[in-house]
């Protein structure tokens, strides 16, 4: 039930801002008996006024039956501030407490988290502001509790005529919250929640709107084609949405009706009673003011229930986050000098998955040594570097480093041995000096280092200073063009002191010039390091002191560019295969 | 139209949706109207009802008038119910889902009239954005709701005055005077509170930034292995705290005036309460004029607070239905008159300049061009040199800004759209993966022809892909993750953009190479099927690869936006320019 998971936000509030959160459910409950007592007030102060003028009683009554609306009323007014008040305690506290609790969660998840399909809704739930969310289902649960409390004291208003005139007034009320909420809830998911037919309808309207499409969809004449399909299917959707619409106004109209005949119903009453003579005034007055009061008591009340039950998916989620798989811990440990890789008999699938990527390999890779991996498409040539830093475990067999299995390494041993540039590296809008120190936190400040693992990265543009924004981010920033972007990414692996650097299609977005003069700039500054690389270009291959050709998931052949080319294998036909467009 | 004032962009949101659902629009407003006179007529029957209750209770008279009051209570309050059920069903309906739905046709239907230039120029494209959104968050229904809830408000404050001061004149200034304060405290409220969102803007949006590097995908991946996560944490803790301190003094500061004004109010409500009691017990007033009154007074008072607060939401509403306006009123794709029928002797661009929207330099500067019908042409250069730009000018897609475009002498420009571009087909960079059926995938390019299964399979033969029928169900087999069809490799999906290319018929067609990582073998594979098929063709290839030189008639190579050289293989390196120097930066690292 969605309500048990609205207390546990309640629950979870309590826990990181105790006080805060406690004061404003007092406030809550306090505000809560301050509508049915405005309703009792004018009740006595009519009754007062009606005997003052009659002359049948003084005016001491009056003024006091007037003091206590105004002061009711005042108190009321009041309301917004103090909620204010407890609101933003209550947010203050949750952003200083609550929100370092999940940062520190997200640091060490374990990366497979962040591939897995099934917990992405989980991530993009917990990263989209969570306190405000867990905030909002706290404050919803205590709306519709302090609604709760108006309603019961109201129906003791009731409770004056009869007792059964209460009892019967508090049946009433559930079915009619029923229906509104029902109502609400088909409206709700009409508004927020796509279908898969709206999805696609989005679908065919970006086609229409995007930048790549339109280019196509002009020169082929296919805008018509398009649209016309998009039209089509618009009004499917638009009337499925009008029947929905219309089909949960007939749950308003239920709760509507039930309180129509719950109003008719207490006039007849009242006329009565009052030819029975056997009410008084005020009392009269104020139980048909509190026909308003209660209307708008249960509407709120859905819309509440509405909102808690989609803010409890939250709590859902966090639940789930917390018990997410995490990296292990472990620090300490010295330095390794040379470091030596070894694959032995690695097998890997990707998590939920039915395809093998890496069927038993093994190969080394010597100390110093630089070494190209070559493969197909979807040889597994990236997923070997994933299991290298550890991001993903294999499913059997062992990588070694000096002997030692990566998996008994601690993380600061693991980063001396390599840095990376990945396939689909970062680009982060601060500034160029972190962009660059990223590599090495402790050469911060150390302007000359950062330079000159600028210029290792080939970068050129010395006018943009190391303290410049970068990015759109800032007003002030600069934004550079993907190849200027991979350059600072090459710097800040170059910068990390170690003993291997991992270039994951370092060339991607680079021209054939642009490339050579980085292979160019790569054999001086990897001299004196390792270096794992990753291209289709094959050019690059040739520099390496050895080239690991892989496929269907073990290493196919290796050797260097002569001795491959020699065999005559995969390598040699991939190589002829593309020199023939360069030479 | 950009500076549209308000009164006519909300006339087009009304006269649009008359037009669009006009009985939904009427209803709507007839009941956020008409249902504003109920405070009032509310407001009459409960004086009658209360004194028709003390006259009861006093025993004046035997209760005709009550049961008359009370009869005429049920009834209006049912005859209000039934009319705001079936205002609401319209207003959801007929203004919001259908209205909302015929704007954006007309939006779709303008977009596809822009001409492409229109989506390099980042003004027109911040434009466009807008536009949808203001489509998506239906903020033309909004206004519709928003002007109606501020006349109702004013019928309804307006009427229930009246009624008051029917009883007793005193009681006009006694309502103004619980209203008034309103006015003063929005006055007040307004300024401040843009002040205090505009100062936090920059800090915010650094802290979301901070925030979602640490649940990127990407960004974790590198933060692991590279371990500077803790400068990160560090960064966010220290603003966040900065942020949060600031948002804490800013919001006390919020809550404290809104009690103020609050207090107005409430003293504005008291006093007028009070005069009231004072009038009643005076006998200028009923009794039943009294119980009245507290109601009427609170609810002339809420009105006042939807008025001002529709009031308030209005301006942003406007900016985008404003922008929504804007772009519908763009110029649009200047169509030629010129009956193009087809390559003659060929291509010839004379001086061709031009510049993207709000770029500083040339992207291509005084480029000319020969290209006989049937040549195949390679256009090289490194990237940034123009390349895609100058084939998009060949085609008459941008306009330059100066120089001509001409094929067989004819102004490009100058021709109709449909029968020029029916001569043409390209294979852009930047292709689209469909989300589509194969079929579509392949005909798009030629929809006359998407009943032709024979032809659609010849084409996918034709690029090696003939097995990914059956791998996907057929030919109406759904592509792309994301409806659940099947999804291709990079590769095949590269294939499948050429196929669809060569699927159109065409005499000139331009293969814009895509540069993304396909492995060796299959890019070979695909350069070949393409030279192949585009045997018959006037073809103008645009590539990185210098060994393409030895397969077309002639050689363009690029450089910062300028033709640097043309000719064969033999005649440039003769030359030793910028092709030589393309060939050997490549030359050196392939050849064995």
């Amino acid at each position: 039930m969605f309500l048990k998971q609205a207390y546990k936000a309640v629950a979870i509030v309590l826990k990181f801002a105790p006080a805060e959160a406690s004061l404003k459910i007092a406030q809550r409950v306090l505000m809560a008996t301050l509508t049915p007592l405005a309703i009792y007030f004018t009740q006595r102060l009519i009754d007062a006024s009606v005997l003052y003028i009659g002359g049948n009683a003084g005016g001491q009554a009056v003024v006091l039956w007037c003091g206590l609306l105004l002061f009711t009323m005042f108190f009321r007014t009041t309301d917004s501030f103090f909620d204010g008040i407890t609101g933003i305690s209550v947010s203050r506290k949750l952003n200083a407490k609550f929100t370092p609790v999940i940062v520190e969660k997200f640091r060490k998840l374990d990366y497979a988290n962040f591939e897995d399909k099934d917990t992405q809704d989980t991530i993009k739930r917990m990263s989209n502001e969570p306190q405000r969310f867990l905030q909002g289902t706290y404050t919803s649960a205590l709306a519709c509790t302090s609604l709760f409390v108006v309603i019961v004291i109201s129906s003791l208003i009731f409770a004056q005529v009869s007792v059964w005139f209460m009892l019967g007034f508090i049946l009433l009320i559930f079915p009619m919250v029923w229906f509104d909420f029902k109502s609400q809830s088909i409206s709700h998911k009409l508004w927020y929640e796509q279908s898969s037919e709206e999805r696609r309808l989005d679908y065919l309207g970006g086609l229409l709107s995007g930048k790549e499409p339109a280019l196509e969809l002009k020169i082929f004449g296919a805008s018509g084609y398009i649209s016309d399909k998009w039209r089509k299917k618009s009004e499917t959707v638009l009337n499925e949405r009008l029947k929905t619409a219309i089909y949960a106004q007939r749950f308003a109209f239920a709760s509507t009706l039930l309180f129509k005949a719950w109003t008719v119903f207490l006039v007849i009453y009242l006329v009565n009673a009052v030819i029975a003579q056997n009410i008084s005034i005020g009392l009269f007055t104020a139980l048909i003011t509190s026909i308003a009061t209660v209307i708008h008591a249960t509407e709120n009340l859905s819309r509440l229930l509405q909102y808690a039950k989609r803010a409890t998916l939250l709590i859902d989620h966090y639940d789930i986050f917390l018990k997410m798989g995490e990296m292990p811990e472990n620090s300490g440990g010295e330095n390794l000098a040379s470091p030596r890789i070894a694959f032995e008999n690695v097998t890997f699938r990707y998590p939920k998955t039915d395809r093998t990527i890496l069927n038993g390999i093994s190969f080394e890779i010597g100390a110093g040594e630089r070494v190209s991996l070559v493969g197909e498409n979807g040889a597994g040539k990236s997923t070997v570097i994933k299991l290298l830093c550890r991001l993903y475990r294999p499913d059997s067999g062992r990588i070694l480093i000096n002997g030692i299995d990566i998996n008994d390494l601690s993380n600061k041993q693991l980063c001396g041995v390599f840095s990376v540039v990945f396939q689909d590296f970062c680009n982060y809008s601060l500034t160029l000096r972190e962009n660059v120190a990223f590599g090495d936190l402790s050469k911060m400040d150390c302007n000359e280092e950062l330079e000159s693992a600028l210029k290792q990265g080939l970068w050129v543009n010395d006018d943009i200073g190391l303290d410049t924004p970068l990015g759109k981010l800032e007003e002030g920033g600069v934004d550079l063009s993907g190849g200027q972007w991979q350059r600072v990414a090459i710097a800040r692996a170059c910068l990390a002191p170690s003993a291997f650097v991992i270039l994951d299609e370092p060339a991607a977005s680079l021209d054939p010039v642009a490339e050579s003069e980085m292979y160019k700039s790569f054999s001086e500054v990897l001299r004196s390091r390792g270096c794992i690389m990753i291209s289709h270009r094959l050019a690059s291959a040739k520099m390496a002191d050895k080239i690991i050709v892989i496929g269907e998931g073990v290493v196919k052949e290796q050797g260097s560019h002569t001795q491959l080319m020699e065999n005559g294998g995969l390598y040699a036909e991939m190589f002829s295969a593309q020199s023939a467009w360069y030479v | 139209m950009k500076n549209n004032k308000a009164p006519k962009i909300i006339a087009g949101i009304f006269s649009g949706l008359f037009r669009y659902a006009p009985f939904s629009s009427a209803l709507s407003a007839l009941h956020s109207i008409l249902g504003q006179a109920m405070p009032a007529i509310e407001t009459v029957v409960t004086v009658g009802l209360f004194d028709g209750a003390l006259k009861a209770l006093n025993g004046e008279d035997t209760g005709g008038s009550l049961v008359f009051y009370a009869a005429v209570y049920l009834v209006a309050y049912f005859i209000n119910d039934v009319l705001a059920f079936v205002g609401d069903t319209a207003t959801n309906t007929g203004v919001f889902e259908k209205g909302s739905h015929l704007f954006r046709i007309k939006l779709y239907e303008k977009m596809a009239k822009m001409p492409l230039i229109a989506f390099e120029d980042a003004g027109l494209l911040n434009n466009k954005e807008r536009a949808e959104k203001a489509v998506n968050d239906n903020v033309m229904a909004e206004v519709f709701k928003q002007c109606l809830i501020f006349a109702g408000s004013a019928v309804s404050i307006v009427g229930v005055v009246a009624v008051l001061a029917s009883f007793s004149l005193w009681l006009v200034p006694v309502s103004l005077l619980s209203v008034a304060p309103h006015f003063i405290s929005r006055l007040l409220r307004g300024r401040e509170f843009y002040r205090v969102k505009y100062a936090q803007a920059k800090k915010t949006r650094l802290l979301t930034y901070l925030w979602n590097l640490f649940n990127g995908r990407r960004t974790a991946k590198e933060m692991r292995v590279m371990g500077f996560d803790g400068y990160i944490t560090g960064k966010w803790a220290r603003l966040r705290d900065e942020v949060n301190e600031e948002t804490w003094k800013v919001n006390l500061k919020d809550v404290k005036s809104m009690l103020f004004c609050d207090a107005i109010c409430i003293v504005g409500y008291g006093l007028s309460v009070i005069i009231v009691l004072l009038l009643a017990i005076n006998g200028d007033v009923s009794v039943g004029v009294l119980g009245a009154s507290l109601n009427a007074f609170a609810k002339v008072q809420a009105n006042m607070r939807e008025f001002l607060i529709s009031f308030g939401k209005l301006p942003e509403n406007l900016s985008y239905a404003r922008d929504y306006f804007g772009f519908l009123d763009l110029p649009e794709e200047q169509n030629g008159h010129m009956q193009y029928g087809g390559l003659k002797s060929g291509i010839k661009a004379r001086n061709v300049s031009f510049k993207y929207p709000n770029a500083a330099g040339y992207a291509v500067r005084n480029v000319s061009l020969d290209i006989q019908r049937g040549e195949k042409i390679a256009v090289l250069g490194e990237n940034g040199s123009g390349k895609t730009t100058l084939s998009k000018l060949l085609l008459g897609l941008y306009p330059q800004e100066s120089g001509e475009v001409l094929y067989d002498g004819a102004d490009v420009r100058g021709f109709s759209k449909e029968s020029f571009f029916k001569n043409v087909s390209v294979i852009s960079q930047n292709f689209v993966s469909y989300n589509l059926t194969l079929r579509e995938n392949v005909a798009i390019s030629d929809t006359r022809r998407m009943g032709s299964d024979d032809e659609i399979t010849a084409a996918l033969r034709g690029v090696g892909l003939a097995y990914i029928t059956d791998e996907v169900g057929g030919l109406d087999g759904v592509l792309g993750r994301e409806f659940g069809g099947s999804e291709l490799s990079g590769g095949e999906w590269q294939k499948l953009a050429i196929a669809r290319g060569l699927f159109r018929a065409s005499e000139l067609i331009i293969l814009d190479e895509p540069t993304s990582a396909l492995d060796p073998l299959i890019e070979t594979e695909i350069l070949t099927k393409f030279l192949e098929i585009a045997k018959d063709k006037t073809a103008v290839i645009i590539s990185h690869r210098v060994g393409l030189s030895k397969l077309v008639d002639k050689i363009v190579v690029m450089k910062d936006g300028e033709v640097a050289e043309t000719g064969t293989h033999a005649d440039l390196m003769r030359r030793d320019g910028e092709y030589a120097r393309l060939y050997l930066s490549q030359e050196q690292w392939y050849s064995q």
